[in-house]
């Protein structure tokens, strides 16, 4: 009997592990009492790929821990946004910055409210000028502005686009010859 | 929400582009990588030549080109999927399907992940508050900036070379504020002509048993094959949504729509 259920212990145990012990989805006890924040963010954020079962109820732990920014995977699976765009809006009156760039970035693209590029450069500016931002490194800046460019650009106000574009330029190694050539297409333009 | 149009067809849906990304919603409905199974096939009688996976890393691409070349050695690819993606009910057999179904329709098939090794050490490098907050990039995107210089080389080796690529739609197109896309990512490497496909519905079975509903539709388009153009999220390229019916999976693979 005892070799059974040892058999069946270590059958078990094999399957598990094999199923779920990749780095690509861990399975955590959700009840953990030594979980963190993090541990739970993640587990939301990844189980939109490898467990939409079980969704809703990472999310919702995240979200009890403290991580308000998994609200958007339960906006993704039901479809309906509203808490997460209400967090991110009581959190950038709250002067929280990295709020403030959600907000900005949430209506850039237009998930879950309606599409308002003036108020997202807006709050991209606001997250650029915040009195708790004067340390900002070089990559936070270029993305930013990557993304305020972005905005520009479908809006055609080349101006103001090339004012971010040369700040990308002088800042970012990554993607340099593509903002290069953006800023030659500009400059064209500009000259006609 | 736009029209649905019944009559699926994916070379219509690609029309001239370098790049397909085909992007299951999950990775643990079996029905999606059939559906990819239809897709790859179509897509190869229009002209594509190559199928990229996420679900295998670049460390096996010795392996992918000797079953490639040879049709031997599937096994090794396929013990892969079991030990790694087994996320649902015949959902590792499902991907080697794939697989096999690219080898037979004559696309070149390219793995294009990184080793899990790889991925862990990364996840330990920089921390989801980090990316968030621009201060470092968090794995996922690393994966979209390497699978783009992948398909891209792809794509510029030949004028004739057109790719359909299988992933999870979180990397076709940006997930959270901090994980860019490869659809805006590929287009600062020069290449515009891309088209998304986001496969929804179906049924997500975790064992022959254990089913759930798959389908956000109202009640009537539950049970359809249908398409439309455009993704509820934000999306830099031309894209479409592909239902699948809420459905099972026959035990043999076979498709049941």
């Amino acid at each position: 009997m005892v070799k059974i259920s040892l058999f069946i212990l270590l059958t078990l145990n094999f399957i598990f592990n094999n199923v779920y012990a990749n780095s690509l989805w861990h399975a955590i006890d959700i009840n953990d009492p030594n979980l963190t924040v993090e541990q739970a963010a993640q587990q939301c954020a990844k189980s939109s790929m490898f467990a939409p079962y079980s969704l809703e109820e990472w999310c919702e732990k995240a979200y009890s821990m403290g991580s308000w920014r998994s609200l958007l995977y339960i906006g993704y699976y039901t479809g309906d946004g509203t808490r997460y765009v209400n967090e991110a809006k009581k959190h950038a009156l709250a002067d929280d910055v990295e709020a403030i760039k959600i907000l900005a970035w949430i209506y850039s693209n237009g998930s879950f409210v309606e599409r308002d590029l003036s108020q997202s450069i807006k709050l991209y500016n606001d997250y650029l000028n915040h009195k708790k931002n004067k340390s900002l490194t070089k990559h936070q800046l270029v993305t930013v502005h990557k993304a305020i460019y972005t905005i520009y650009k479908e809006l055609k106000d080349w101006q103001e686009a090339l004012e971010s574009l040369q700040f990308i330029i002088d800042n970012d190694d990554e993607d340099n010859i593509f903002f290069k050539n953006e800023m030659l297409d500009i400059s064209k333009k500009l000259s006609k | 929400m736009n029209k649905i149009n019944t009559d699926v067809n994916y070379k219509t849906m690609a029309g001239n582009a370098r790049l397909v990304m085909l992007g299951e919603s999950n990775h643990n409905t079996a029905g999606y990588k059939y559906e990819a199974i239809k897709a790859i096939k179509q897509l190869k009688a229009a002209g594509f030549t190559h199928f990229a996976i996420e679900m295998l890393p670049q460390s096996m691409k010795e392996q992918v080109a000797f079953y490639q070349r040879t049709g031997k050695g599937f096994e090794v690819i396929q013990r892969y999927f079991n030990d790694n993606w087994a996320w649902g009910y015949l959902v590792p057999h499902a991907y080697g399907e794939l697989v096999k179904a690219a080898r037979t329709a004559g696309l070149n098939i390219v793995a294009l992940d990184m080793t899990l090794e790889q991925m862990a050490s990364l996840d330990a490098a920089c921390s989801s508050d980090n990316a968030e907050a621009g201060i470092c990039t968090d794995t996922h995107t690393k994966r979209n900036n390497s699978w783009t210089n992948n398909i891209v080389s792809i794509i510029k080796e030949s004028n004739q070379h057109r790719v359909v690529a299988f992933m999870h739609r979180w990397h076709a197109v940006e997930a959270a504020s901090y994980q860019e896309g490869i659809d805006t990512l590929i287009q600062k490497q020069g290449i515009h002509n891309v088209v998304f496909v986001d496969f929804i519905g179906g049924m997500l079975c975790l064992t022959e048993k254990d089913c759930r509903e798959g389908s956000a539709e109202d009640t009537p388009l539950k049970q359809q094959y249908f398409y439309r153009e455009g993704f509820p999220y934000k999306s830099a390229i031309k894209s479409f949504q592909v239902h699948i019916p809420e459905k099972r999976v026959n035990s043999n693979g076979e498709l049941q729509w």
